[in-house]
């Protein structure tokens, strides 16, 4: 039951997210009936499922709220601004019901609970009939076919006798009972209706084909005809059996299907095929079929098709559920079986042995693909978090007295799923800075030509192997002279240095530097800027802010797409290896002793006539040994400046699996991690940014 | 129970149009007399108008009536016409009742359904 209790709960914080989501929107479009459905399934599903797994507080709580959105639903009630207010609290009620369901968080005060109901049922208009508080099935049976059972589609044929009515039943009322099975169409015959002069009024003359989509199974159906079995005639088929055999959307040619009532002999089918017009106009034309037969023959075959149609739309659909950390154990064992692969290659290469090169080559093809599969699993739109921000914006700007509309783009864009988890913190951050500092009061905007409502728009989009994402606004923009001078003050830049916008504004991520100045204090909130960028580089990202004093600020992120497996350089320093991101190498060049020589003992080299100053590595980090003649350059790009990085050689690239240095180098400033070679030795990650930081930071302190 | 009234009105002079305005349950205990009323009016009038607006309720009975009446006027070669199909009451019961339709039956050459269009 645990197992069910934790799926549920799963389930409901993905509901809930989607409810919030809803809402938002919900307070834009009011009037948006699929949007009123949202919200009442998302309501629907989370009281219903609580209530089976035992969250009867959950259950008893979102009744209310369920209720309200019913009248909704029905146009009973308007949305209002006050109803999508109580109804996200009341959403942020049930998340704290499911925090506090396993004790894990505290419980929530049953005053809360109540607050909101009154106040919901306040929103209630009066209803003479007292009325409002009863409840209604959803969907009214017919959309609510369990999930996991195989709908089929029965063709139902249905001849009462005449005296049927006379003998007290209503075929209507049992063509109601049908439509509650399931998806449904009827259709009645009245080519047998007698006129007026001959008809005897109180008998049935006419008889029904319907056509029915259900996961109930033809017993159900049978059962609506039980109490007249010996009064009609009753045929049932299996027009579409959910899929089993069939893999095609069409369905049969109308001919057929008439042929198969046994409305039309295939002579005569046959016939009129020969003839090559419209085969149902033909048929009417001739006489040989009713306009009616033909017609429900026709609704036939398209019901068969929209439902095959959305069968296959919800197949490609249909996912699971799996627990984050077996993907991670998954990716995990990947990670290890490529280094394997890694060595095997490596050995195989080694050995003059056809058939052993052989099993290696395809252990690697299989190995590949099997990382970029397990690697796209882990991908997430990154939306969710996208829809979070939302409402951020829309309480902080409700805080502040300041209009912000957020708008959004690129949502479906994939991201790494522990990307996406560790880019939240960093995000709310920006975002709340955008929103604190970068746009304007109403009337301020106003009195600069402005719109008064602010906009912050946040976008995602795929470039290459990264990801962009780009935090605009429309605010006022940094003030690029107060933080210059701030950073004189502070001795991070000289004071007749000839800055560009891009290395002024990168000032604001220096530690510390945030808080004094109002142009770029984050106000108290804990976090600086300087942790936002480290958030980023741990990420192996790049933030990049572009401002333009009085229109607005624009902040662009580049994240790399996961964060399991890079591509990378493989470059050797005696004996050792190391390991550079591929994403920041630019190009290698050679370092022959007369160019350290020309250089007059500052690490600078000469390529293409521009002056890059490089990091002697073998120097950095104490390696012994003898460098050689010809040493390399790799020329990386960190922040828009250039900066090499001297090695003894480039060995190449490599697909780089990424291990964790583990507790004891946790404060290791520097490298980012570790990875396993092929001969099962270990190449330390350089983490680039740090490093060119540490150089810097060392410079000035000279 | 309402039952059923059905009241009877000539419009205009020459070749006069007679309205059958049906009120109440158009439902089996009451066929036999929704029938009556229909071939009386075909037996005085060369244009009958039912008006169902006021139709509480109606049953299969009720529904093949009005095909039945329909026929009738062919061979009669009177015409039939019928208001207030968009009483709810009707219009869920023809959906219901899958009457609505596409084409009419092979009677109706005229192309006069009164069931045509509405369709689900």
């Amino acid at each position: 039951m645990d197992a069910h209790r934790q799926a549920y709960k799963e389930e409901a914080y993905e509901l809930l997210a989607e409810l919030e989501t809803s809402l938002l929107e919900l307070e834009e479009t009011p009037e948006d009936m699929d949007l009123i459905s949202r919200v009442f399934r998302a309501m629907h599903t989370i009281k219903g499922s609580g209530a089976m797994f035992g969250f009867d507080d959950i259950a008893t709580f979102t009744h209310e709220v369920e209720t309200v959105f019913d009248m909704v639903r029905n146009g009973r009630m308007t949305v209002t601004r006050d109803l999508v207010n109580l109804t996200l609290k009341a959403r942020d009620l049930i998340k704290g019901m499911l925090d506090a369901s396993d004790g894990g968080a505290e419980p929530v005060e049953g005053r809360q609970a109540e607050e909101v109901i009154a106040g919901l049922r306040r929103l209630v208009p009066a209803e003479p009939d007292g009325a409002s508080a009863k409840e209604t099935p959803v969907g009214g049976g017919a959309q609510e076919s369990k999930r996991g059972e195989t709908a089929v589609t029965y063709r139902i044929r249905f001849v009462p006798s005449p005296e049927v009515t006379v003998n007290g039943t209503n075929p209507l009322l049992l063509l109601a009972e049908l439509r509650q099975l399931g998806h449904c169409r009827t259709v009645a015959q009245m080519a047998k209706v007698p006129r007026l002069e001959e008809i005897d009024p109180e008998h049935c003359h006419v008889f029904w084909d319907v056509i029915l989509t259900t996961n109930r199974g033809i017993d159900a159906i049978r059962d609506v005809f039980i109490f007249i079995e010996d009064d009609c005639e009753l045929k049932i088929d299996v027009i579409d059996d959910g899929g089993i055999l069939d893999v095609d959307a069409d369905y049969k040619k109308l001919g057929f299907i008439l042929a198969e009532r046994g409305d039309l002999t295939r002579q005569d089918m046959e016939a009129i095929l020969a003839k090559q017009k419209r085969f149902g106009e033909l048929l009417v034309e001739q006489g040989i079929v009713s306009p009616e037969k033909v017609e429900s023959a026709l609704i036939e075959q398209q019901h068969v098709k929209e439902v095959r149609k959305e069968r296959q739309v919800q197949e490609s659909a249909s996912s699971i559920r799996v627990p984050a950390e077996k993907l991670d154990l998954l990716v995990n064992l990947v990670g290890e079986l490529v280094t394997v692969q890694a060595r095997l290659s490596q050995t195989a290469a080694g050995r003059a042995d056809a058939l052993l090169v052989t099993i290696a080559e395809e252990v690697e093809r299989l190995t590949n693909e099997l990382r970029d599969t397990a690697l796209n699993i882990r991908m997430l739109p990154i939306g969710t978090t996208f829809s979070k921000f939302k409402r951020l914006v829309r309480d902080l700007s409700v805080e502040l007295g300041k209009d912000i509309e957020m708008t959004t783009d690129g949502a479906e864009t994939e991201l790494d799923k522990t990307v996406i988890e560790k880019l939240n913190d960093p995000l709310v951050h920006l975002i709340r800075n955008s929103i604190d500092h970068g746009i304007e009061r109403p009337e301020e905007r106003a009195a600069a030509g402005k719109p008064p409502q602010g906009t912050v728009h946040l976008a995602a989009v795929h470039s290459g192997d990264s990801v962009l994402i780009t935090i605009t606004d429309d605010g006022k923009g940094l003030d690029r002279e107060a933080i210059r001078a701030k950073g004189v003050e502070r001795g991070l830049i000289p004071a007749t240095a000839e800055l560009s916008d891009k290395e002024i504004f990168s000032l604001i991520f220096a530690p510390g530097f945030s808080t004094a100045t109002t142009v770029t204090s984050v106000s108290g909130r804990g976090v600086g800027m300087d942790v936002v960028k480290r958030a980023i580089d741990a990420l192996r990202g790049t933030i990049d802010i572009r401002s333009e004093r009085g229109t607005g600020t624009v902040i662009t992120i580049k994240l790399p797409l996961t964060l399991a497996i890079i591509e990378s350089l493989l470059v050797k320093i005696g004996s050792d290896c190391f390991v550079l991101p591929l994403s920041v190498v630019e190009e290698c060049v050679e370092l022959t002793r007369e160019d350290v020589r020309n250089a007059h003992g500052r690490n600078l080299a000469t390529v293409r006539d521009q002056i890059v100053p490089y990091i002697p590595l073998r120097e950095r980090f104490l390696i012994r040994g003898e460098q050689p003649e010809i040493e390399q350059i790799v020329i990386t790009r960190v922040g828009g400046t250039r900066v090499g990085f001297v090695v003894d050689h480039v060995i190449g690239e490599h697909q780089t699996v990424i291990k964790s240095l583990g507790k004891m180098y946790r404060d290791v400033q520097g490298l980012s991690g570790a990875t396993i070679l092929g001969d099962g030795s270990v190449a330390l990650i350089l983490d680039i940014p740090q490093l060119v930081r540490d150089v810097e930071l060392e410079q000035m302190a000279r | 129970m309402d039952g059923l009234t059905i009241t009877r009105e000539e419009v205009g002079g020459e070749n006069a149009t007679l309205v059958l305005k049906v009120n109440g349950e158009l439902t089996i205990p009451f066929a036999g007399e929704f029938s009556t009323a229909l071939l009386d009016a075909f037996d005085g009038a060369g244009r009958v108008l039912v008006n169902l607006e006021g139709v509480s309720a109606v049953d299969i009975t009720g529904l093949q009536l009005l095909c039945s009446a329909h026929r009738s006027a062919y061979g009669r070669e009177k015409e039939l016409a019928v208001e207030g199909l968009t009483n709810p009451i009707l219009e869920e019961a023809a959906c219901l009742a899958g009457f609505r339709r596409h084409v009419g039956c092979a009677v109706d050459v005229g192309k006069s359904c009164i069931w045509i269009g509405g369709y689900e």
